[in-house]
């Protein structure tokens, strides 16, 4: 395993980190949760936050910290599909092709919720009036949020972000023959 | 990248009962963070800037881009999984269509050409075989099982075509029918005992003299060396069952099958030797089966019309003769089959 210093990670899949934090903002829009600041994407720990007031509803709460995997994985999916059997199966790849890979792989990445979103998480399902399912449903989350950071240090979300462009191809392939 | 919740909105220092943005009185309750109406509403709507507003278009159109090419990518993908599945069952007419359809669409992909260069090979379509191994040249095969597949079958793939020697004899003989006389290609074939070709042309020539059992020894010969050859499998079913050695003739026709389970040639042998033994039923049942798979082959349609004719379905039959009457290529194939009709011929 090679080391390469985060922020060049961050800032070479800077489309990532953009609709990431674009994602916060439109499920707080979508919620209609007041947003006072977001920084879409800067050189620095963290490479962008969205600031938001505590939503009213703890489901708000676990969709705006959650809601990046959902658009992150679905657009870069979206992006990357076409594109990856011609660079992983057919080798007929073109450079659009590499290029939708990488903006697709750039995306997906980055859809794992940090862990300043799970301490958002944490906080809203540790509150006394928190229903019991919510907090079934809140901890794993909590949990899986920390694994995805924790594995992030051994390139889990790069992992991801290719896994996502390369094995849904082969299921829609297999589903449909 | 993170979310990050505010209960006081950001202030340091706020007055209770005031919008912290504006200072309004006018505060909406029940929300953590004191804000009037208008700002709770300018705030929901957080302004998006303009470049980012722009990088979410550029997002969206390639979204929209990738998704045009996506179609055409999957139906690829699910040509070439259908393709590889039928390699695997050895099913070489249906790989070829699939692989065709892929090479139609992606002309340059090179398993996909390797695939369909083999899948020609084993349903014995020669030139699209060629066609393939044009595109190949030159181009570095990674896949050293597939590499190794292909050399096995263009190794053998000169076994199917006539040497120089065959040729240059061709044309001192050829009699003004197009034939080469018998004697003189046996001579051939006593001085090069190793040309299958040569060897297949002989035992085809003395098939047709009725003379099977010369026949017979010749393509055992053959089949010696080449256990797999497809030409000598063939005519050596067919030779069976002119010599009512019917088991004999099916074990050479499920070989044909064993290689190529959509072997057309294979089913339809079968299935006249099927009739030579009275079974009607399976006949008809292995000679529509064939059609299924390909529906134009001369040969089980030929045997198509026999079926027909011994399952006393006069009208099937009919229409099969007159739609092979159309087609001059055909025609030839039809020979014995109108013979056995007409009763020139006694089939059984």
């Amino acid at each position: 395993m090679f080391f390469i210093p985060g922020f060049i990670i961050t800032a070479v899949t800077f489309p990532g980190v953009i609709v990431h934090e674009l994602a916060h903002q439109l499920f707080c829009r979508w919620f209609k949760v007041p947003v006072f600041k977001v920084v879409y994407f800067q050189f620095g720990n963290p490479a962008g936050y969205v600031l938001h007031e505590v939503p009213k509803s703890k489901v708000q709460t676990i969709m705006i910290s959650i809601g990046p995997f959902f658009l992150n994985t679905i657009i870069g999916a979206l992006i990357a599909l076409p594109a990856a059997l011609p660079v992983f199966t057919f080798n007929t790849a073109t450079l659009l092709d590499y290029f939708l890979i990488y903006l697709g792989v750039s995306i997906a990445m980055h859809a794992f919720p940090s862990t300043g979103d799970a301490g958002s998480i944490w906080s809203a399902i540790n509150e006394k009036d928190t229903p019991l399912w919510i907090k079934i449903i809140g901890y794993p989350v909590v949990c899986l949020i920390y694994i995805g950071s924790f594995g992030s240090m051994f390139w889990l979300d790069l992992i991801y972000g290719i896994a996502v462009i390369f094995i849904l191809p082969k299921l829609i392939i297999y589903f449909l023959t | 990248m993170e979310d990050i919740t505010n209960d006081s909105g950001g202030t340091e220092k706020q007055e209770k009962n005031k919008c912290i943005n504006c200072g309004s009185s006018w505060i909406e309750q029940a929300y953590p963070t004191p804000l009037c109406s208008e700002c709770r509403q300018s705030f929901i709507k957080f302004p998006i800037p303009s470049l980012i507003k722009i990088f979410s278009l550029v997002i969206i159109a390639i979204v929209l881009i990738a998704m045009i090419r996506l179609p055409n990518n999957i139906s690829v993908g699910i040509h070439e999984a259908r393709g590889e599945k039928a390699l695997k069952n050895k099913q070489f007419l249906t790989a070829q269509r699939e692989f065709q359809k892929v090479l139609k669409k992606t002309p340059h992909y090179l398993d996909a050409q390797v695939n369909s260069a083999l899948s020609s090979f084993y349903i014995q379509d020669y030139s699209s075989m060629l066609k393939d191994l044009n595109e190949l040249e030159g181009r570095q095969i990674e896949d050293q099982n597939l590499y190794a597949d292909l050399l096995n079958a263009t190794n053998q793939l000169s076994s199917y075509f006539p040497s120089d020697s065959f040729l240059a004899m061709q044309k001192i003989y050829t009699d003004t029918s197009g034939n080469i006389p018998v004697n003189e290609m046996q001579k051939f074939v006593s001085a090069n005992p190793d040309d299958i070709y040569a060897s297949i042309t002989l035992s085809s020539s003395l098939f047709y003299k009725k003379e099977y059992l010369a026949a017979d020894t010749i393509l055992s010969n053959v089949l010696n060396k080449m256990p797999a050859h497809l030409t000598a499998l063939e005519l050596m079913s067919t030779l069976k069952r002119e010599l009512n050695q019917f088991d004999e003739s099916i074990a050479y026709c499920n070989k044909l099958l064993s290689i190529n389970t959509e072997s057309i040639y294979g089913m339809s042998s079968k299935a006249r030797t099927y009739l030579k033994m009275q079974k009607d039923k399976e006949a008809l049942k292995l000679a529509l089966e064939a059609r299924n798979i390909s529906n134009d082959d001369p040969y089980n349609l030929a045997t198509l019309a026999l079926v027909y004719h011994f399952n006393n379905m006069t009208k099937q039959r009919d229409e099969i003769l007159a739609n092979a009457m159309k087609d001059s290529l055909t025609q030839t194939y039809f020979e014995f089959a109108n013979d056995v009709i007409s009763n020139k011929v006694k089939f059984r």
